[in-house]
């Protein structure tokens, strides 16, 4: 099993490198398997596509940041956000800009998304006050706002990680109201 | 029409075929000698069936045309075919490397009977030439054959590479048929 484990992860840590060095729509299922060192045939046992490989990444760098039972569960997820994205910053400043379907943005949000719903499913004790904006929907929207503070952090080096931490923490406790006072 | 007459269309034509299943192969995970054998058996057959059945055609109304018309048909089939290649090589994109679990013989067969209709404008010709029909349909089958089984196989090692080059080769392959057969029957 850790063999297994292992060769998913040199697979989807050889995509991370060709992703720096090539444009995505020239890396090839082989040039990915060349790089891990396997046959061609090898990454088909773990993923459908080069996107499904891009997915495992991304879901892998963001998992660790879900800590749903702690108590300021955002703000870890934040805070390894930030960590995650300053030590692969360049392949997340390419990869922000690969769109078509299974674009990075529908991959990002999405896999987000899954994480702040997970903190929600935990710690949203009641749904009175807006029985009909479930988890999954404030989990989404949540994600889709992150992802464009991501991008705007990505193509703005001067930022810094705590900044992205800080208007991070901003834009989810603070109302739209907030802003205009 | 000589054995090479024969050859060098069937040749271009079987590299339609070639792309195709070197895309194919691309896309299928534990694809074993025996499968590849099956598919290209497959691929071989229909591309027979199609040839048979355009040098039928032709038996029923070339008969009824001398034999400079004749020539001038399969000069023209030729062009037609070798231009189509030709423009499918420069409009050709890649193909997207995605696992494919759902391919079976019955997927494989209605890609042999789509790719293949060609061929029987290929039959045509030769029936209004007078080509052999016995070696007509061993070529028809043979280089399908041999093409399928290698594009499958690298395909399945190496993925698609070279789409738009080897359309080109088959569709200059086809043009010089067609150069070929004005010089020898119609000037």
């Amino acid at each position: 099993m850790d063999k297994k484990n292992n060769t998913k992860e040199f697979l989807a840590e050889s995509l991370r490198l060709l992703i720096q060095r090539m444009p995505f729509h020239s890396i090839t299922i082989k040039k990915i398997c060349d790089e891990a060192g396997v046959v061609r045939v090898t990454f088909y046992n773990y993923f459908v596509d080069k996107y499904d490989a891009l997915d495992y990444l991304v879901q892998t760098d963001l998992m660790a940041g879900i800590c749903e039972r702690e108590s300021d569960p955002l703000t870890i997820l934040l805070t390894h956000l930030a960590k995650v994205l300053s030590e692969h910053r360049r392949f997340y400043e390419i990869s922000v800009e690969i769109d078509g379907q299974n674009g990075f943005q529908e991959i990002f949000i999405h896999r987000l998304g899954e994480g702040i719903k997970r903190i929600l499913d935990v710690h949203r004790t009641s749904m009175a006050e807006a029985p009909e904006l479930d988890n999954a929907f404030l989990a989404q929207t949540h994600a889709v706002l992150i992802f464009y503070l991501v991008r705007t952090w990505l193509k703005n080096p001067s930022l810094k990680e705590e900044d992205f931490i800080k208007y991070a923490l901003k834009m989810s406790q603070s109302s739209f109201y907030d802003f205009m006072k | 029409m000589n054995i090479w007459m024969m050859m060098l269309p069937c040749i271009g034509l079987a590299l339609d075929d070639f792309i195709l299943m070197m895309g194919k192969g691309a896309t299928l995970k534990d694809l074993t000698t025996e499968k590849t054998t099956a598919y290209a058996g497959i691929f071989g057959s229909v591309n027979l069936c199609a040839a048979l059945i355009g040098y039928l055609v032709a038996l029923v109304f070339g008969g009824m045309l001398v034999v400079k018309v004749n020539a001038m048909i399969c000069a023209l089939i030729f062009l037609v075919l070798g231009m189509w290649f030709v423009h499918k090589a420069l409009t050709r994109k890649g193909i997207v490397e995605r696992l494919d679990l759902n391919f079976n013989w019955k997927q494989c067969v209605k890609m042999a009977i789509i790719t293949n209709i060609t061929t029987i404008f290929y039959g045509m010709a030769n029936g209004m030439m007078g080509s052999s029909l016995i070696l007509l349909l061993l070529c028809a089958y043979l280089t399908c054959f041999v093409a399928v089984f290698v594009a499958l196989r690298i395909g399945y090692a190496y993925g698609y590479r070279f789409g738009r080059g080897i359309q080109g080769v088959g569709g200059a392959l086809l043009l010089m048929m067609a150069l070929s057969v004005w010089f020898k029957f119609l000037r």
